[in-house]
């Protein structure tokens, strides 16, 4: 496996705060890297580090392998992304390329495809008039004109109404390089990230590819919902078969799960449990399966982990 | 240098879309109408309100108008209002482009810092030159049409250029304060400081003499009426040091910015 970011001990403090406290988080080349965390998790320092724009104050980090001069091997789209406001989208890129190195037809060729791709195309108006999606496409845009190895975007989609976001999810979605995106909405991360990074506090809690990691953090384990207590308890009754955890936050429901001569996995859970409360003909408000979802994992892990020196 | 071409134009565009151009354009136009008139009826409306108002001009001789005062008008306002008008235009054009990250984008891209520099101060003091001629030509024409005698347009155009230097040493410190400093009240604070300074320097016998101050008012006289200052080549050199070390370091200490 190839990895596109790593960084060893990376660290930066400012006066009092760790912003980011040693941390060594690997990104492979070419997934799609949701960086999940709190506000004032560090994500922004983090990213910002990695483009060069601020320095670290310990640890380092490479870049395709390379520890020196990585700026050009990078996109970044920052946070609140600004523009020279008095030129068109055209203009902009068009500056944006030709300090690339982008000249002639090859150049006219990448800003239109890029302007087609984020959706920009044949809009005349200087960017002083732009909406936020619009500015935030076009920061895309600008950021893998000189298609970059890796791409870091800060923020691109917490701040879009939901058309917004679905245009710029579908962009991240094609943009056909290693891309690591920060954010707190966790279903955009759900549905287009392949690799998750979970942050808190200056610390990396969590790494790896999202199925492994929901793999990781799964349970083995149902929840029911009956409609009254005395059904919960005529189930609890004949549940010998279960292992039990009655939730002190609702008197009518329970988590469940299956024993080892059942075969421990959800759908034996699911099956047994069907098939005694069908025996026992009780009627059911609610029935899920348990599964992991990053949100779960998020909440748990940020809940309990991070810091443990503040 | 490709690169510095390129933003170059990036920068005349910046300079005439945000009306920069304009703006100082119309200042400098402005005293090159304004200065003649002055000059030539100053005395006439002086004397005229003192006659209004019954008071006796009888012992009070002001002396007649003089062509070379329509010159030194001029340029005493474009060395106050017109320093001002450069210092207010000035304080943000390079903070802007490194507090909003633009400046970055463009390093990212490949742009060198001192390209980026360079790219501001020329576009600028190219704008500054442009307007500066034509306002001096103005000058020489309502002067030749006020007052019928005007100094050859070579020593005019020599002592235009001293101005110029002197404009050029006021956008080279802007830029090396915008580079220095994190906020455009500072930077403009510290800009009319400086004037204040210099002023003060200006007046200290022989230091004074060779210190940019000096060509925004005794030197271009002196060029005017063609006379030539022991102090006019250290004059120049001193300027012409002062702004090529405020661009150096405007670029060093761009480079090493943490925004
Ligand atoms: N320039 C700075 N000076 C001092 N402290 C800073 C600076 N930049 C960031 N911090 C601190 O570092 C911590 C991490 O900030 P950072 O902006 O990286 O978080 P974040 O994960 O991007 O948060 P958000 O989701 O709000 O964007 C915060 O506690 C913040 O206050
Ligand atoms: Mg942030």
């Amino acid at each position: 496996m190839e990895i596109a970011v790593e960084t060893h001990e990376l660290s930066k403090i400012y006066k009092t705060t760790a912003a980011v406290a040693n941390i060594n988080l690997r990104v492979p080349k070419g997934a799609v890297c949701g960086f999940l965390g709190k506000n004032g998790a560090g994500k922004t320092t983090t990213m910002r580090m990695l483009v060069g724009l601020i320095k670290p104050t310990s640890g380092g980090f490479s870049i395709m392998g390379k520890n020196e001069n990585t700026t050009k091997l990078v996109g970044y789209l920052a946070d609140v992304p600004e523009f020279y406001s008095y030129m068109s989208a055209v203009e902009f890129l068009n500056l944006c390329g030709k300090i690339s190195g982008l000249t002639g037809p090859e150049l006219k060729t990448r800003t239109d495809e890029l302007l087609e791709k984020v959706g920009l195309k044949g809009v005349k108006t200087r960017i002083s008039g732009y909406s936020r999606g619009m500015r935030q496409r076009l920061g895309i845009a600008q950021a893998i004109i000189n298609r970059p190895d890796v791409v870091f975007l800060d923020e691109p989609i917490s701040a879009l109404d939901p058309v917004g976001r679905r245009d710029v999810t579908h962009i991240i979605n094609n943009l056909e390089t290693t891309v690591m995106f920060s954010t707190h909405i966790l279903s955009d991360v759900e549905n287009i990230c392949n690799y998750v990074i979970i942050m808190d506090k200056g610390k990396v809690l969590e790494q790896g590819w999202t199925a492994k990691i929901k793999e990781k953090y799964s349970r083995n384990a149902a929840k029911i919902t009956f409609f009254n207590p005395d059904d919960k308890a005529a189930f609890l009754q004949t549940s010998g078969k279960f292992n039990i955890k009655e939730l002190s936050s609702d008197p009518t429901a329970v988590e469940i799960s299956s024993t080892d001569e059942h075969g421990e996995n959800p759908e034996n859970t699911s099956k047994f449990a069907l098939a005694s409360l069908a025996e026992l003909a009780l009627p059911v408000k609610n029935f899920s399966v348990f599964e992991s979802t990053l949100d779960s994992i998020f909440y748990d892990l940020t809940e309990n982990g991070g810091r443990d020196n503040d | 240098m490709t690169n510095f071409t390129i933003f170059l134009r990036k920068e005349i565009t910046e300079i005439i879309r945000t009306k920069w151009l304009l703006v100082i354009a119309c200042v400098f136009g402005g005293f090159s109408i304004l200065s003649p008139l002055t000059a030539r009826y100053v005395s006439e409306i002086l004397s005229f309100t003192l006659d209004a108002l019954g008071e006796d001009t009888f012992g009070l001789a002001l002396p007649p108008p003089d062509f070379t005062q329509s010159y030194m008008q001029f340029y005493g306002d474009i060395g106050q209002m017109g320093v001002i008008a450069l210092i207010l235009l000035s304080m943000n054009v390079l903070l802007r482009e490194l507090k909003s990250g633009t400046a970055f984008t463009m390093f990212m891209k490949g742009l060198a810092p001192g390209a980026f520099v360079l790219a501001k101060f020329t576009a600028r003091a190219v704008a500054l030159l442009l307007i500066l001629l034509v306002a001096v030509s103005m000058v020489q024409f309502y002067t030749y049409l006020l007052f019928e005698q005007i100094f050859p347009f070579a020593n005019l155009i020599s002592s235009a250029l001293l101005v110029w230097l002197y404009l050029l040493f006021i956008l080279s410190f802007m830029l090396f304060a915008g580079a220095l400093l994190k906020s455009t009240a500072i930077v403009a604070l510290l800009a009319f400081g400086l004037w204040i300074i210099m002023l003060i320097i200006g007046a200290i016998p022989r230091i004074g003499q060779i210190m940019p101050v000096a060509l925004s008012g005794v030197r271009p006289f002196e060029v005017l009426s063609g006379y030539h200052s022991e102090y006019l080549f250290w004059s120049i050199l001193v300027a012409v040091i002062l702004i090529a070390v405020l661009l150096v370091g405007c670029a060093r200490i761009v480079k090493n910015k943490e925004m």
